[in-house]
């Protein structure tokens, strides 16, 4: 496979259809790193293994490494990675001739400890989709899908409100305020970001439980109905947060709200920016 | 320090010791949640973890907190918050990289300028440290001036030795003070031991940091613009490293707070007038590794670093410090 | 007495703020909780001043606009609609009572109704507090 992923790679960097490709590499302790490629020369630093967790398509967005109006740019994506990238098509903060998609076949991504990201259990897109990406690699993987249940978000649910508030603040107490899992977020995009705003300041950037309560409030609405559940945020906190749960129940939500998924269709509109004047009123009073 | 002052006790003694002179302080030690190692403010002696990894967050939050009110605005006019004083706090088993890192950060918040809310902190605080039997995988304690068996920063080390026996070590009279005269004096055989013991340690730590001697030479090199392209500037390295201690000041209602910053945000150097003098990402980075191994060193003498290596484990992209510092000499220098 | 509560009310200026109007011409009573912050449309509350005001300590937040169809905006209220459904949700997900969030239309002509609303909504906050006070 990684024979197939650096062929692609050298062939467009050679005949000038990207002039700068994203992938996998490794740094010296042997950790999964991504890598930026400008010449046909270092696509041996190329590799691909099952610690390729990291969502590149979060650089896409970076303007600090990547100008897309400079030129093409070559990216190899992941099923669920390539979620993502379609939200960012459909928010219109990629255009699709700006990349040429290296889709690779994925069979699940390992953590540190050798075992099966839970992400991967229920996902439904290891194969990525040929009518999307530009070039897809790899031997076409058939497997049952695990239905997803949502068991995490059921257990909290099934809390009552002052056991929710106890069992989030237990996690909100961690928080740092690192800024990680907003940052390793391929959709949150925003050049500035509201919490960073400080006129007028919507959340105090100090470290508090109190404000940590509201900074995740904040990050997960902004995430509704956009989130694709590529679990990057989680596997970056270094608190460990469970980040998937909040974005698996909005995920949730919006699914049983709007019979909406995020990340199918490059050419959908988020559901929080259209409605139906059917949409149900059994919330109001 | 003297091979005479050290004394061996068991562990029961040693727990029963711990436990009546941490009697009315607020005591601090690791603890594990969710199957991770953390300092927090524990309850009694008995929930502190006695053999731990490198625990996530180091002791540092508990001098420099994460935030720190300074003053409140009254109806009489200013107030400032004054830290209690009166109360004294325990830190137990602190690793020998987060006690060295206090003698680090004394620099600058108890130098020249006495930091406040800090120094008493620090005075309050008896520092128990516990030596590293094994490095971990990131350590790199030994390139930057520190040892797994490392004393500096602590009042008292205590070093597990066989048979569930322990050394104490009075490093300083604040601890002996607040020890007391305990256990046995170490005999010959125990002390031949412990070399062994702190040579064995020593050794485990696999890496090597390569210090460049003229890192302001490399300051202009596209190097930077490489090393830092994955990067994505959160805050995890600063946050968790134990010698960063940058911060911005704000207001929260009536309160004038301290809270963390760190260089690697996009809005750190950030003016009112919205030009940045560190507006790129290589920047900020070269920023990092500038301030801990050439400013710090030559504004105060040491590196700004304990090699305790949380930066690069912690780093959700795996930037790897060691590498990118020890590699300027052969691609950074221009 | 019982304690007053703080309730922060946003109320669209064409339907609910003259419907609260109309309650108070119509000389209907009901408490005294609620402030009221008259906005353009529903669909001018940001989700963060919701968040805003229970982080400034609001015992509860009422946002109330023209009745789905009635917006005079045509469509605002049912941006509002689905926003505040997401948001009403997320927190409950994190452990803020839902009594204490509410959403309701209220016409320019509903001045009675605009007092059964704010009585229900103080009641309901009122029964979250003693709730969480309890705990």
């Amino acid at each position: 496979m990684i024979g197939k992923i650096r062929e692609a790679a050298k062939r467009m960097l050679d005949d000038g259809t990207v002039r700068l490709f994203l992938g996998y590499g490794k740094n010296g302790l042997g950790d999964t790193v991504p890598v930026f490629l400008k010449h046909k020369e270092d696509v041996e630093a190329l590799y691909w293994d099952e610690t390729c967790r990291y969502n590149l398509t979060r650089y896409l967005t970076d303007r600090d490494v990547i100008c897309l109006e400079e030129g093409p740019v070559g990216v190899i994506v992941k099923g669920c990675d390539q979620k993502s990238l379609k939200v960012l098509i459909s928010e219109k903060q990629v255009e699709r001739d700006e990349i040429r998609i290296v889709g690779v076949v994925c069979s699940g991504m390992k953590d540190d400890n050798e075992e099966i990201l839970s992400k991967c259990g229920t996902c439904d897109s290891w194969n990525p989709d040929e009518t999307f990406c530009d070039i897809v690699i790899g031997q076409t993987v058939e497997r049952k899908i695990e239905e997803d249940e949502y068991s995490d978000v059921e257990e909290v649910e099934a809390l009552d409100p002052a056991q929710r508030e106890k069992l989030w603040g237990k996690y909100f107490d961690r928080c740092l305020r690192c800024y990680a899992c907003r940052n390793v977020c391929p959709l949150c995009y925003c050049k500035e970001c509201i919490l960073e705003q400080n006129d007028p300041e919507w959340v105090p950037p100090s470290a508090s439980k109190e404000n940590n309560f509201y900074f995740h409030i904040i990050r997960a609405y902004h995430l509704t109905g956009r989130c694709t559940d590529c679990g990057e945020c989680e596997r970056a906190c270094p608190v460990g947060i469970p980040l998937r749960t909040i974005n698996r129940k909005m995920i949730k939500a919006v699914k049983d709200g709007f019979d909406f998924v995020a990340g199918k269709d490059p050419e959908a509109r988020s559901p929080l920016t259209r409605f139906r004047r059917d949409d149900r009123e059994d919330f109001i009073t | 320090m003297s091979f005479g002052e050290k004394t061996v006790l068991g562990k029961d003694e040693l727990f029963r010791i711990l436990k009546s002179i941490s009697e009315g302080c607020e005591i601090i030690g690791p603890v594990m949640e969710d199957g991770k190692p953390y300092f927090r403010p524990v309850e009694g002696v008995e929930d502190v973890a006695w053999d731990f990894d490198t625990t996530v967050n180091g002791i540092k939050e508990f001098f420099f907190p994460r935030r720190s009110v300074l003053y409140e605005q009254t109806n009489d006019g200013i107030r400032p918050f004054d830290p209690e004083t009166d109360k004294k706090r325990i830190v137990l088993f602190s690793r020998p990289c987060d006690a060295r890192a206090l003698t680090i950060t004394d620099r600058l918040f108890m130098g020249e300028n006495q930091d406040r809310v800090y120094g008493a902190l620090r005075a309050n605080t008896v520092v128990v440290g516990l030596s590293c039997e094994k490095a971990g995988p990131h350590c790199f304690c030994l390139s930057v001036g520190g040892s797994p068996f490392g004393t500096e920063g602590m009042d008292v080390s205590i070093t597990a030795v066989g048979d569930d026996e322990y050394v104490l070590d009075m490093v300083t009279d604040r601890g002996k003070a607040f020890f007391g005269n305990r256990g046995r004096k170490a005999d010959s055989k125990r002390l031949q031991e412990f070399e062994t013991l702190k040579k064995r340690a020593e050794e485990s730590v696999e890496r090597t940091m390569r210090i460049p001697k003229d890192l302001p030479s490399a300051f202009e090199s596209d190097y930077w613009k490489e090393v830092s392209a994955a990067c994505l500037k959160c805050g995890v390295c600063t946050y968790l490293c134990p010698t960063c201690h940058c911060f911005d000041i704000v207001d929260e209602g009536f309160y004038r707070v301290r809270c963390w910053d760190t260089c690697s945000f996009d809005t750190f150097s950030r003016m009112a007038s919205g030009e940045d003098p560190r507006k790129d990402k290589y920047m900020r980075y070269r920023q990092r590794v500038y301030h801990k191994f050439s400013y710090y060193k030559e504004n105060f003498g040491v590196y700004g670093c304990v090699g305790c290596g949380r930066c690069t484990k912690h780093c959700p992209v795996k930037t790897d410090i060691v590498e990118i510092v020890s590699s300027v000499d052969e691609k950074g220098m221009p | 007495m019982e304690k007053k509560l703080k309730i922060v009310g946003f109320l669209c200026n064409w339907c609910s703020y003259a419907g609260a109007d109309l309650a108070g011409v119509s000389r209907f009573q009901y408490p005294a909780d609620i402030r009221v912050i008259r906005v353009p449309c529903s669909g001018r509350v940001n989700p963060l001043f919701i968040l805003k005001c229970f982080q400034e300590g609001a015992d509860g937040v009422l946002v109330s606009g023209c009745h789905p169809g009635d917006c005079h905006y045509q469509e605002g209220n049912y941006y509002t609609r689905r926003r505040m459904m997401m948001l009403k949700d997320l927190f409950c997900f994190f452990g803020i009572d839902k009594r204490r969030f509410h959403i309701s239309w209220v016409s320019a002509s509903e001045g009675k109704k605009w007092a059964d609303v704010v009585t229900a909504v103080v009641e309901d906050v009122g029964a979250a507090l003693r709730g969480s006070e309890k705990q």
